[in-house]
């Protein structure tokens, strides 16, 4: 079910009216009724991948059962070490399976070795990438004894099946959202409307943005040969709106979705596009998955301790790690090698930690030259990454960059379709609301007339969304 | 609670006022402003002089017919009233509008394949909604799709779901007063391009009855105008459209008519120059022999 879609505007109340009318004075009835609509909203892609989840549901609840009264170290790896299989084994086998396969016969032929083995036929599940890593941070937290196992199978299951962020994220920690479902929820009306507005905000970025972005994005990427330099990069700068306004739109509305519910998720994205380096992009660009490969990942690798060689590798091994996470094609691996290039720099400089807590142009209205061209040139570098994690293969990927080079800048060359009439303010809106509430969480979230900014959103998305072609989300098939 | 609720339907009357104000803004720009479509040309004015003709069809009547130099050859005034796409249940629409803003004598309908279409064209029909709240239009579209009547009733639904063709950047292009560049030629597009690569056509038709047709037909003998069908040539034609004749009256195959490889844009398009060839052919088979008839 996707959340822009009339499926959801429907399932959405009935559920919010059954939580708060119908289940509210019984918080495991509550529960409940979270994991049934739950695996309803899931289901609605495909019911059969509804069993995963409850097996990974079961495997790491029972682990976490056991690993309580477990005191043999031993025994406790090895409960830990099942949970990492069972769950990264689906993982590898749904999405990752045909990509060894390919690449293991491409090896073997390079050495006149034939393999015969067919590629299957493999549907990826949605959202698999995600609840694994979340339900992996249990397993782990309960583990190293950070976290106390719960006994409540309600409310573990809908831990890991909670959903508004099943299926794209934010990647909660257990130690945040597992400990909510034990509380009663209290309904805040200050919190809701905080939650209606943080969803209006996404989808104004999803089907106003990112999906005009997208019309015109897949066009340039799907024909480059065609367009010459000034079109290719408005390619890439079309996906890059694209990617950012797809992915955190949909993190908007989860969070704006939980608010409704007395939840509180963590933030995932923080306005990433005004970093002034590569590491503040990456600890304002999908926050809960990098702060998860740094606690799960790079911490017991040793983090930056350690001698420089240590580092650089523990930093490779993230950001690769990372573009795997993504999908099984080399174009997201190379895409993390290249953010890892960009990062070590910085890291080897002692800067990496430069920008940790305060805003660009913090009390001013506009950002100073030397601010202004650090953005710039953080921003032209990822963006030329994101040329890596769209193209569909490294070879397109190449002749992409190839032909912004070598082609020309004629203006009257770019391909005037009905995109490239209204995009270009549409973006501009996004970056001057994003840059007027960058101190907040989202646009209008503590403004008094916020009312009016609603309006506004609810003008663009009515008269700017797109119907027509509606996309889904890009980061459902990670 | 309550806090909550109000919020909710503010939004929701601010949405509902909002649908209602944008779709009644667009729908006057397709019926007031600059004429940007066929349709609109028709329905926003009424034709001061009687026509002699009006010729209807898809791309295969716009690209094909030029009513100047049919003026020019004949003296007779007439309108190029084909849009891409347009089959059966389009051109008994269109059809339709014609009678109501126009004094026609004769209708021209080019067919070929898409004789045997029974369902709206899904990209033609779209240049249809804007007017979908007029009975007649309604009536006939209900007919094949229930959701026809979720376009007609939820306000600015249609121009939403169909924003490319009818949306926002249309709209805009009325009301900023550029109309359709077809309009200087009376309803006639060139295209300039010519056919590279050898082609051919061969496309069979079903020898089955056209309900639609039939009622084109019965429309045209109630309202005196004289009907005629016709098909526009075809490079490399191998299609048969003999059957045609056992259905349609007044029909003359052109598919034939022209063979020259450089006066086709495409195998079933001619460019400028066949245009002009052929609109010749046409004005000499119909005009000239119903002069000299009358």
């Amino acid at each position: 079910m996707l959340f822009n879609s009339l499926d959801f505007a429907i399932f959405l109340p009935i559920v919010f009216l059954l939580y708060w009318f119908v289940t509210n004075k019984n918080l495991k009835l509550q529960n409940f009724l979270i994991v049934v609509a739950s695996y309803v909203f899931y289901g609605w892609w495909d019911w059969r991948f509804l069993s995963l989840i409850i097996f990974s549901t079961l495997v790491d609840y029972s682990i976490g059962v056991r690993l309580s009264t477990e005191e043999n170290q031993l025994k406790r790896k090895i409960l830990l070490w099942t949970s990492i299989g069972v769950n990264l084994g689906f993982l590898g086998f749904f999405k990752y399976y045909n990509f060894f396969l390919d690449n293991f016969i491409s090896a073997f032929s390079l050495f006149g070795l034939e393999i015969n083995a067919n590629s299957l036929n493999i549907i990826l599940p949605v959202g698999i990438s995600f609840y694994t890593f979340q339900t992996l941070s249990y397993t782990i937290d309960v583990y190293k004894r950070k976290l106390e196992p719960t006994k409540d199978i309600v409310a573990f299951s809908a831990f890991v099946s909670f959903f508004p962020q099943l299926v794209a994220g934010p990647i909660e920690r257990a130690t945040n959202l597992l400990p909510q479902f034990y509380k009663k929820r209290s309904f805040n009306s200050e919190n809701a409307v905080r939650g209606i507005k943080q969803i209006i905000w996404g989808l104004f970025k999803k089907i106003v943005v990112a999906d005009s972005c997208a019309q015109y994005a897949n066009d340039i990427f799907n024909n480059y040969q065609e367009y010459n330099s000034l079109t290719l990069i408005l390619g890439a700068l079309y996906f890059s709106f694209q990617i950012y306004c797809d992915f955190s739109g949909y993190s908007d509305i989860a969070i704006g979705t939980s608010r409704l519910f007395g939840f509180n998720l963590m933030k995932n994205f923080a306005f990433p596009y005004f970093s002034r380096d590569i590491s503040e992009f990456w600890r304002r660009w999908h926050i809960s998955l990098s702060t998860w490969f740094r606690d799960y990942l790079y911490i017991p690798l040793g983090g930056s301790r350690g001698g420089t060689s240590r580092k650089i590798r523990n930093t490779i091994i993230i950001f690769v790690v990372s573009g795997f996470w993504h999908g099984a094609n080399w174009t997201f691996i190379v895409w993390g090698a290249l953010n890892a290039i960009y990062f070590l720099p910085l890291l080897l400089t002692h800067k990496n930690r430069t920008h940790t807590s305060s805003i660009i142009a913090a009390n001013k209205l506009f950002p100073n030259i030397k601010e202004l061209l650090s953005v710039s040139l953080t921003f032209t570098l990822t963006l030329f990454a994101w040329i890596f994690f769209r193209a569909n293969s490294i070879y397109q990927a190449f002749k992409f960059i190839r032909g912004i080079f070598t082609s020309d800048f004629e203006i009257e060359r770019i391909k005037l379709e009905r995109f490239s009439f209204e995009i270009i303010p549409l973006i501009l809106i996004l970056i001057i609301t994003e840059w007027i509430f960058r101190k907040e969480d989202f646009p209008f979230d503590s403004n008094k007339k916020s009312f009016l900014g609603m309006t506004f959103l609810i003008i663009l998305i009515i008269v700017f969304g797109s119907y027509s072609e509606m996309q889904s989300f890009i980061y459902f098939q990670f | 609670m309550k806090k909550l609720g109000r919020y909710i339907v503010s939004l929701l009357f601010i949405s509902i006022l909002l649908l209602y104000g944008l779709d009644y803004i667009f729908t006057k720009a397709y019926y007031d402003g600059a004429p940007r479509t066929k349709i609109s040309w028709v329905q926003s004015q009424v034709f001061p002089d009687s026509l002699d003709y009006v010729l209807l069809g898809s791309s295969r009547c716009i690209h094909h017919l030029q009513p100047e130099l049919i003026t020019k050859i004949t003296n007779k005034k007439g309108l190029n009233l084909g849009y891409s796409g347009s089959g059966p249940v389009e051109i008994k629409l269109m059809l339709n509008q014609v009678i109501q803003h126009t004094n026609t004598k004769h209708v021209f309908i080019q067919v070929d394949t898409k004789y045997n279409d029974i369902q709206p064209d899904g990209l033609a029909i779209v240049g249809w909604l804007p007017f979908i709240k007029e009975k007649e239009i309604y009536t006939e579209l209900i007919k094949y799709d229930n959701n026809y009547s979720l376009l007609k009733n939820v306000p600015f639904y249609r121009y939403q779901k169909f924003d490319p063709k009818i949306g926002v950047r249309n709209v805009s292009l009325i009301y900023l007063g550029k109309q359709g560049d077809f309009i200087s030629r009376k309803g006639y597009k060139p295209i300039n391009h010519t056919l590279k690569k050898d082609a051919f056509f061969n496309k069979s038709i079903r020898d089955k009855e056209n309900k639609i047709f039939n009622e084109i037909i019965d429309i045209c003998l109630e309202n005196n105008i004289e009907l005629h069908f016709f098909t526009s040539p075809i490079y490399n034609n191998q299609s048969d459209f003999g059957i045609l004749n056992k259905y349609l009256p007044s029909y003359i195959d052109f598919s034939n008519s022209i063979s020259e490889r450089t006066l086709f844009s495409d195998a079933i398009h001619l460019n400028h120059q066949g245009a002009s060839l052929f609109t010749e052919i046409f004005a000499k088979t119909y005009f000239k022999k119903t002069n000299a008839q009358h």
